[in-house]
């Protein structure tokens, strides 16, 4: 459906923030997994004609979008990472307004749809209020409300789930799974969890690069058998890292806790773990640097 | 810790790009206003272009417009952390409060001062720049530039960083700062408009923050001299004004302190819980709603929504809330003179709307950025620039909102003018007139210039830039002018000076002025569609990217408009250029002053050639006046009034005329003829003897098509046509030396020696020539005038015959008796009033509706003709006729027993109020005083011919109103004739003169006319001056051999008034300044209602020279003491307040005066009725203190008690 060709981009101060970037996005749920800094909400902007590439195409069913950005926007839904709201404007105002940009011009259609989606996002009952009193769930929330409107065809969140309290963020899923069904769902985020309950494919990207991509579970399979995990003291993490390759370590219970990815088991009281996305998220991030680091000697 | 702060603030500030933009525009400002002569701020004259008060002045100028930089760096000093949202960080670390905000105070403030130092930095290198005039220049003072931006623009900046710095404490918005900002530079203009009157001069004065009154108050009657030395002292006014600024801003600086937290407040949540909570939405969940893209919609909603922001924001309601009070108190302020307003018509109304322009500009550049980047600021844009709306909807809704809300604002200006016309009982309201000038043609150039805002807006990737270079755009379609660029073809949104006149509309300009409206009205539709192809959805793209997408032109429907815009652009413009460039001469203000110094350089050479003098005038002129065309046919008489023989005549037609058909010279034959300069040559066959004749007869049109850039003709209109022999229809016979440059500046920068503004008063050669021109002396004069059918033409003479042939109106003038070579037609759609009075046909030719002060007139010609045939002469005419002509001009012209008069001063002024000057009366009376100053004496051309014209004119016009309203009338009259004089000197450009050597200057002829006439007749008696008068008329009345000159007058009235020399001599021939001053007064009660008044008076007399240096001289004059029960300044005061007024001797040692007098007296003064020249004329009266007024009474009291006893 959503079709990405050779896209890069380079900011005028000379940042590479998308490198030849290719990829093929099916109907359904697609994660967009990444660090902070990656270029994912770069990708996001670029896909929602927001930014022009600097070279490369995107191609929606065939069409064009980058030349022809409006029959892109007639079907698109965005979350931005971050957005503001115009001050003085209740949730319900802010709807409407948007729902009309949208193209929804009947009036009575355009009451449903809002007070609809108000309902969907729990937002009716404060719907006269302030946006810019809103919490950040709320606002959140509404931006979710906003970028359903229309029946979009193509829908992108952007760190949708960030502020998110537990139920609210579950709710949120829900409501993408649903929507997923039908229509291209691209969600960026740097929450593992997320790709892992939703997408049934997924790219990670770091440094403007696809660095790795496909479905979580193959993805999974991949690295099952190499990663070895090993609880250490504090003070040894400087030595491990640098004796083994250790791709995350984390505290849990006063301990830390290490993961080492290794083809074969490195002995030393390592223990075999089962992966999951999270260590092929790291994994993938550890070789990524590590090849950015090689390639860099070399050169050097 | 606080340097540490103030130096890194200092640092930041110098770093920011304020510092770039600010430094540029104030360097270039102050270069380009000293580079260029044509703008001159305290300058020119004999002020050099960087004299201390021209420094002064200039940097003072500057600092007002400086308040806009002030923000940038006093409110971003305090702010900036809060904007980036850097507070929390800084805020938290152990920096205290003091050293925290006074060091960003200094810091911001010293790189601001150093910055702004471009003002008088542009100054200096602008007088070193070699195209500068070095004449205009004195030696480069430094100290002069330290001083004045140290001390003045010093202190001013350093009070307003303090306000601007509290301000931004308080509201913690750099938006709300720059609108307080700018609400008080609004309060500040609005106040000095209407506070501009000479009497809130030293409350202005004390009041200015900027120092700009004060100067002008502290220096307003500086000499030349003065002007050229002296810097103004921090001392009397201007000290109080600084101790109150600086006590301002000690508070400001506390209140900053007191106000200022660390811990920012936290939010309060305002919003009510909403009760109906319980509402269920009409569906759960949103239906597959179908987007059907309705543009139109969209357009509609974004427009009322973006309208809403703006009327709804504090910045617009500021504005507009100031705006209205500016234009209210223009509506009701219509000055014509002398304190007195006109009627409140329409047309006043309509120029009064005008006064929204600041306004409109100020919104269009702010809100053209608001309005722009409010999605971006605001940060909704990649929500907003993801829906499918077209970018056309964007562009255009806001385009269209912003007009909306213009358009909203002048309607309201509109209502408040009929407001006002109700208010103040105007008779008539012109609903057509609002519209047409009022609204359509007012608001379309600021629609035009929104449609750049826009533009410059969407184009640039800073809003804050896009604001300097609208700002820029507005000061080059004012400055690039005066650089000789002109041609409206290359100014957006330029236009055609549109002048307004009851009689004649709009007229012929204002349709020459569409044509330019729809010329840039196509070109902003390129712009409109430049703007949404540009218009940046989501991240902002530098403009040299999203110049790809104006690839849009190639759309069909894109191009479709583009096209047919091109199209029109370029067949109005070519429309325009045929009438400006082919039809009419294109020449430019250099173009015209180069072809001067040409004529000058080909033709001067014959100045002094002995030359024929006209002698006799027939004339058949046919005015067409919706044709912009005159036909004129002359039948003139030459004679050879000199004693030798006469081979060649040269004649000059005047410059307005077009078409030169025909021209015959008895016995002379054309040896040359200069197309360019209408300039010929003819060569007698037989010399012209002494005393020989000529007929001269001659065929010239006036015949303008279409327009012209500039210069349309205000004198050959549809309704009101007013042309004179001079300018429009009769050749001057021999060199005419009107064509050379006059100025002497420009003749300086030609390389031309100055002209001498009138030969010397010892001149005889010059007796035999009359002031106004010499090329003729009386001549007999008749003429055929004809006009269409609708109006009514009117020239000296009595009307012979009237009389209509194809459907034109006929008339034929002729004067009974000679009259000097000045003649006018006038032609319009006149009412016409005639009053026969003793056997003396007084006509008044008016507008329909100009009935006001018709009465008044004829009035003042009853009583001004009765009065000066009885004490100078007889009329030489039987009838006047005063003749309205179009408010393009503001003056009345006295020509032989007519009268054109404007409707801008006497026809419309409100002449209700009994206490106001009766400006109609006074006009008339003067004009007809012109029948004898002017066309019974004329004066011969040398020094001091107009004080025979003018100061006489004034001298009768005071006279005849004085019997009419009374001596406190005249007290007020010429305390603004004295002020206006006082002015006046500062401002000649070549040096003053004694009275009976003035050089046509008008400071001196009317304003000090009045005043030295007035004490004249105090001194010597009415009779006296008036007997003398009397005989200079029975001496050189109607006689050109030779003419009169002021050595004649002074000669005559030293005989009437024998012992007074010494009188005359200060009046007439010297520059005499007094210094009086009533310095301190004690009243005693002697017992038996006697009081004896004690005046303690300092007295001083001065003799100026022509550079207005001063020098002490002997003061031992008689000068009025008066004592009085009520202020002679006040209104009300009348002669039953005089208790004492009598001359005495005073002199240098004078210190007391006492007089007993039998009434309490409350104020004492001396010459209280400012008959002498004084500097300071507001020192004269001194009131009786309080405490010895309630002494007196008490005393009184007691002897009344004891009495009754």
């Amino acid at each position: 459906m959503l079709s990405i060709k050779n896209l890069s981009h380079t900011y005028p101060n000379g940042v590479h923030a998308l490198n030849e970037i290719n990829l093929e996005i099916p109907k359904g749920m697609f994660g967009l997994l990444g660090p902070n800094g990656a270029g994912k909400s770069s990708l996001m902007r670029t896909i929602a004609t927001l930014q022009q590439p600097t070279t490369g195409s995107i191609t929606l069913d065939g069409v064009d979008i980058l030349n022809d950005p409006d029959s892109l926007r007639r079907q698109l839904g965005y979350l931005p990472q971050d957005f503001g709201v115009y001050p003085r404007v209740s949730a319900y105002e802010m709807l409407d307004h948007m729902a009309v940009l949208k193209g929804i011009s009947n009036k009575k259609e355009r009451k449903e749809v809002v007070e609809g989606l108000l309902n969907q996002t729990n937002l009716f009952a404060v719907r006269k209020k302030k946006l810019s009193t809103y919490s950040g769930g709320m606002r959140q929330r509404f931006g979710i409300a906003q970028a359903l409107i229309g029946d979009p065809k193509l829908i992108i969140v952007d760190e949708p789930t960030a502020g998110l309290d537990p139920e609210e963020r579950n709710r949120f899923h829900n409501l993408l799974a649903e929507i997923g069904e039908n229509v291209v769902v691209i969600l960026s985020t740097h929450i593992v969890e997320d790709v892992a309950d939703l997408c049934p494919s997924m790219v990670i990207i770091a440094g403007g690069q696809i660095v790795a991509g496909g479905k979580p579970q193959a993805l999974i399979d991949d690295i099952r058998g190499k990663i070895w995990r090993k609880a250490i003291e504090r003070s040894e993490l400087d030595n491990y890292k640098e004796n083994t390759a250790v791709i995350s370590s984390r505290l849990s219970a006063g301990q830390t806790v290490i993961h080492v990815v290794d083809d074969s088991e490195p002995g030393d009281g390592f223990t075999h773990r089962e992966p999951d996305l999270e260590d092929v998220y790291f994994a993938t991030l550890f070789e990524t640097r590590r090849d950015t680091q090689t390639s860099q000697t070399a050169a050097a | 810790m606080l340097l540490n702060i103030a130096r890194n603030e200092f640092r930041y500030m110098l770093r920011s790009p304020q510092t770039y933009v600010a430094f540029a525009t104030f360097f270039l400002l102050t270069f380009l206003a000293t580079v260029n002569d044509n703008i001159q701020i305290g300058a020119g004259g004999n002020v050099s272009v960087n004299s201390p008060f021209a420094i002064m002045q200039t940097l003072i100028t500057m600092n007002i417009f400086a308040i806009f930089v002030i923000p940038a760096y006093m409110a971003n000093a305090i702010l900036k952390d809060h904007e980036h949202t850097m507070d929390g960080i800084i805020f938290s670390t152990p920096i205290t409060k003091p050293a925290y905000l006074f060091g960003r105070f200094i810091g911001a403030f010293a790189a601001m001062f150093i910055v702004m130092a471009a003002t008088p930095l542009g100054m200096l290198v602008g007088t070193l720049w070699p195209s500068v005039d070095p004449e205009t220049l004195a030696p480069t003072n430094l100290y002069h530039y330290v001083y004045s931006y140290t001390v003045f623009v010093g202190s001013s900046m350093l009070v307003f960083s303090t306000i601007v710095f509290a301000i931004a404490t308080m509201t913690r918005s750099i938006m709300y700062t720059y609108l307080a900002t700018m609400g008080f530079l609004m309060a500040y203009f609005i106040a000095s408009r209407y506070f501009s009157e000479p009497e809130f001069g030293e409350m202005m004065a004390i009041m200015d923050p900027f120092l700009s009154r004060g100067l002008s108050e502290a220096t307003r009657y500086w000499t030349a001299i003065e002007r050229n030395t002296l810097l103004m002292p921090i001392e009397g006014i201007i000290l109080i004004n600084r101790l109150i600024w600086g006590g301002i801003s000690v508070a400001m600086l506390a209140a900053s302190y007191g106000l200022f937290s660390f811990r920012a407040p936290a939010k309060m949540k305002s919003e009510k819980e909403h009760k109906k909570a319980s509402e269920k939405p009409v569906v759960l969940e949103a239906p597959r709603a179908v987007p059907d893209n309705s543009a139109l919609g969209q357009f509609i909603m974004r427009t009322k929504f973006e309208m809403g922001a703006v009327v709804k924001s504090v910045p617009f309601l500021v504005i507009v809330g100031f705006t209205f009070l500016l234009v209210i108190s223009a509506l009701m302020n219509r000055n014509v003179g002398f304190g007195i307003d006109a009627l409140p018509v329409t047309r006043l109304m309509v120029q009064g709307i005008q006064g929204l322009e600041l306004a409109f500009l100020v919104l269009i550049i702010f809100y053209s950025a608001d309005i722009i980047w409010r999605e971006r600021k605001d940060g909704v844009h990649e929500i907003i620039d993801a829906t499918p709306a077209p970018s056309l909807v964007f562009v255009a809704s806001k385009m269209i909102a912003l007009a909306l809300v213009l358009a909203i604002v002048l309607v309201i200006t509109i209502i408040m003018g009929i407001m006002v016309q109700f208010m103040d009982g105007a008779d008539s309201i012109d609903m057509s007139l609002y519209f047409s000038r009022g609204f359509a043609h007012f608001i379309y150039p600021f629609l035009l210039a929104t449609v750049l805002a826009v533009f410059v807006q969407v184009a640039l990737k800073n809003r804050f830039v896009g604001m300097m270079v609208m700002v820029v755009y507005l000061i080059a379609t004012i400055v690039l002018g005066a650089f000789g660029f002109e041609h409206p073809l290359y100014f957006y949104a330029s236009n055609i000076p549109t002048p307004l006149s009851d009689l004649n509309g709009s007229g012929r300009y204002i349709e020459a002025d569409w044509w330019l409206k729809a010329y840039w009205s196509f070109f902003a539709v390129l712009l409109v569609m430049m703007s949404y192809m540009l218009w940046n959805r989501g991240t902002l793209q530098p403009l040299r990217l999203r110049m790809r997408r104006l690839g849009a032109f190639k759309r069909p429907v894109a191009a479709g408009i583009a096209a047919v815009s091109l199209l029109g652009f370029v067949g109005t413009g070519s429309f325009i250029f045929y009438n400006t460039n082919i039809l009419n001469k294109y020449l430019t203000i250099d173009d015209l002053e180069q072809a001067a110094v040409e004529y000058e350089a080909r033709y001067r050479q014959y100045e002094n050639l002995p030359q024929p003098r006209t002698v006799a005038v027939k004339m058949d002129v046919d005015i067409y006046p919706y044709e912009q065309r005159v036909d004129t046919r002359g039948f003139h008489i030459l004679e050879n009034k000199t004693d030798v023989a006469i081979n060649t005549v040269h004649m000059v037609f005047p410059p307005n005329i077009d078409e030169v058909t025909r021209v015959e010279l008895q016995g002379g034959a054309i040896e040359s003829v200069d197309e360019f300069y209408k300039y010929y040559i003819f060569a007698l066959e037989t010399p012209m003897q002494p005393g020989d004749k000529r007929e001269l007869n001659f065929e010239i049109k006036i015949d303008k098509k279409g327009f012209s850039h500039s210069r349309n003709s205000v004198t050959l209109v549809r309704n009101g046509t007013f042309i004179n022999n001079g300018a429009d229809v009769a050749p001057y016979i021999g060199f005419a030396p009107r064509g050379m440059l006059q100025d002497r500046n420009t003749r300086r920068q030609y390389g031309l020696e100055p002209l001498p503004r009138t030969p010397k008063l010892e001149d005889t050669s010059q007796y035999n020539n009359n002031a106004s021109r010499q090329d003729s002396d009386f001549v007999s004069f008749e003429t055929t005038v004809s006009t269409v059918g609708s109006q009514t033409a009117i020239a000296p003479g009595y009307l012979q015959r009237e009389w209509q042939e194809n459907g034109r109106n006929y008339y034929h003038y002729k004067m009974d008796k000679p009259i000097r070579n000045a003649y006018s037609y006038l032609s319009a759609d006149y009412e016409v009033v005639r009053e026969d009075w003793n056997g003396i046909a007084i006509e008044v030719y008016h507008h329909a509706p100009h009935t006001y002060n018709v009465g008044r007139m004829i009035e003042s010609v009853k009583d001004s003709i009765s009065y000066f045939s009885e004490v100078f002469s007889p009329y030489q005419y039987k009838q006047l006729r005063i003749v309205e002509f179009p408010a393009y001009r503001r003056f009345a012209q006295a020509f032989p027993n007519t009268v054109p008069y404007s409707e801008g001063i006497g026809f419309i002024a409100d002449l209700t109020d009994e206490e106001d000057i009766d400006l109609a009366y006074y006009v008339t009376s003067h004009e007809v005083a012109h029948q004898w100053w002017g066309y019974q004496i004329e004066a011969a051309n040398t020094q001091g011919a107009t004080m025979l014209i003018e100061t006489l004119a004034q001298y009768s016009a005071l006279l005849v109103m004085e019997k009419k309203y009374g001596k406190n009338q005249m007290r007020k009259f010429l305390k603004f004739e004295l002020d206006r004089y006082l002015q006046g000197r500062a401002g000649d450009a070549e040096g003053e003169l004694p009275l009976y050597k003035v050089e046509n200057q008008q400071y001196i002829h009317y304003r000090k006319g009045s005043v030295v006439m007035y004490a004249l007749r105090d001194y010597l008696g009415e009779d006296v001056v008036n007997r003398a008068l009397s005989r200079l008329v029975e001496e050189r009345g109607f006689k050109s051999d030779p003419y009169a000159t002021s050595l004649d007058f002074l000669r005559l009235i030293r005989e009437e008034a024998p012992g007074n020399d010494q009188l005359i001599t200060d009046l007439f021939e010297r520059i005499t300044l007094f210094d009086l001053k009533a310095d301190d007064v004690d009243v005693e009660a002697l017992g038996d209602g006697q009081y004896q008044v004690t005046l303690t008076v300092d007295a001083a007399k001065f003799e100026a020279d022509n550079q207005g240096t001063e020098t002490k001289v002997t003061l031992n004059d008689r000068i009025d003491i008066g004592i009085f029960t009520a202020n002679p300044a006040d209104k009300g005061f009348g002669d039953e307040n005089v208790v004492y007024l009598s001359k005495h001797a005073v002199s240098a040692d004078t210190q007391t005066i006492e007089i007993i007098v039998d009434k309490m007296p409350t104020h004492v003064g001396i010459d209280p009725y400012n008959k002498l020249i004084d500097r300071n004329s507001d020192d004269n009266i001194r009131a009786v203190p309080p405490e010895v007024l309630a002494a007196l009474s008490a005393s009184e009291g007691a002897a009344s008690e004891a009495s009754s006893d």
